[in-house]
């Protein structure tokens, strides 16, 4: 029993102080998604990876808008948004301290606006996406302003659309041009 | 053999009276008043993987020890004060649960721990889960993690302790929970949840289970 008693006392207190010293986390540690409504595009690959839904996307009735919403009551700390996320708008952050007394304060939202097709007028893409895909080709192909502005007319086009005008110029192209006299 | 002793002693080897801060005397003597007596913990599984159950009962080790802060499992809904619901509500699970929380005494704060608890987590479109505590039962406090660590665990236990004192103190004065309708959907949250104070009464409980003065 001394002994025992001189192991009690040679190991001492394996109590932590907690809540009076912050708890030491391991590096690694998958807290609370941080996330960042500046850095994001809405281009949806975190509610696509979600596996429990907790992140979802979903388009307002009238189609102005996508809100990108996280339940972090579903949240199963996965950080398999942080992989995808294209812009590292999503990082798990160390904060463990997420308990609350009301449901609501488990919900974050961030609305984006929806680009409108210039020919017909109807919503179909998220604005902040094509900004993002035209800036990427700015910076990869060196466009001029000037390429970069027809292209932007391209771009917020929406493919329907751009059916549409491939089938109508297609009045230009001659058929038969390759065929021989006597086929005609 | 007067230096094998623990703790502060007089010459004749006698322990000498702890002596607190004011502060921390201020404390204490306020969570005695309000409280006065431990809160009293039970588990009830509604279904889950026991990953929460494992993550519960590593918090109840010596390493981040809730007995600190009075708080204690009990084997018995009876003896509880604080009711502490995982996994996702299953079909077969749910009358259990609910005569879990029919059979502990007033007042009692349920907590919703987990991802499941919360809302059924990765369950959440199961055919046969209810998904989610606050679909058969008032909910007190959320804590969200799949599983919650024991640190978040113990942050959850303090914000249970906030609104359980919030409650005691209420009970003398406000009417009776109102009974649970026929169906299993509760009318309203919690009455303490609406209170405007319940946020810095909490801020204090956290304070008091910290030992730390907290500036409201």
């Amino acid at each position: 029993m001394l002994k025992l008693i001189k192991k009690v006392l040679k190991t001492g207190d394996a109590t932590v102080a907690y809540p009076a010293r912050p708890v030491d986390l391991a590096p690694n540690f998958r807290g609370k998604p941080e996330y960042n409504a500046q850095q994001c595009i809405a281009c949806g690959a975190c509610a696509n990876a979600c596996p429990s839904n907790a992140l979802t996307m979903t388009t307002a009735a009238d189609g102005s808008s996508v809100r990108w919403s996280l339940f972090l009551g579903r949240c199963i700390f996965c950080a398999r948004c942080e992989e995808v996320c294209p812009t590292a708008a999503i990082t798990l952050s160390q904060a463990f301290e997420l308990s609350v007394w009301k449901k609501e304060d488990l919900f974050e939202t961030a609305d984006f606006p929806i680009c409108q097709c210039r020919k017909c007028g109807k919503p179909y893409a998220v604005q902040k996406e094509i900004d993002f895909a035209l800036s990427l080709l700015q910076e990869s192909a060196a466009l001029s302003d000037q390429q970069l502005a027809a292209r932007r007319v391209q771009y917020e086009t929406c493919p329907e659309c751009k059916k549409m005008h491939s089938l109508t110029s297609s009045d230009r192209i001659n058929i038969g041009r390759h065929l021989t006299t006597e086929a005609r | 053999m007067s230096h094998n002793l623990l703790g502060p002693r007089d010459e004749n080897g006698l322990p000498v009276p702890v002596t607190l801060d004011e502060s921390i005397a201020k404390l204490k003597s306020t969570l005695l008043n309000n409280i006065r007596r431990s809160a009293y913990v039970y588990r009830v599984d509604c279904g889950g993987c026991n990953g929460c159950e494992i993550e519960i009962f590593s918090t109840l080790s010596p390493i981040f020890d809730p007995e600190r802060f009075g708080i204690k499992v009990v084997p018995s809904p009876r003896h509880a004060d604080i009711l502490l619901f995982t996994g996702a509500v299953t079909r077969a699970m749910r009358i259990p649960a609910l005569r879990a929380w029919e059979s502990a005494p007033d007042p009692k704060i349920s907590i919703s721990y987990g991802a499941c608890g919360n809302s059924g987590g990765i369950f959440h479109d199961l055919y046969c889960v209810w998904g989610g505590t606050d679909k058969i039962v008032p909910v007190d406090v959320y804590i969200p993690g799949c599983p919650p660590s024991p640190a978040a665990t113990i942050y959850g236990f303090a914000l249970a302790l906030a609104c359980w004192i919030r409650r005691l103190t209420a009970s003398s004065t406000m009417p009776p929970p109102p009974s649970l309708p026929p169906c299993f959907i509760p009318p309203c949250r919690s009455r303490c949840a609406c209170c405007s104070t319940a946020k810095r009464d909490g801020w204090r409980a956290i304070a008091m289970a910290a030992r730390l003065p907290i500036v409201l």
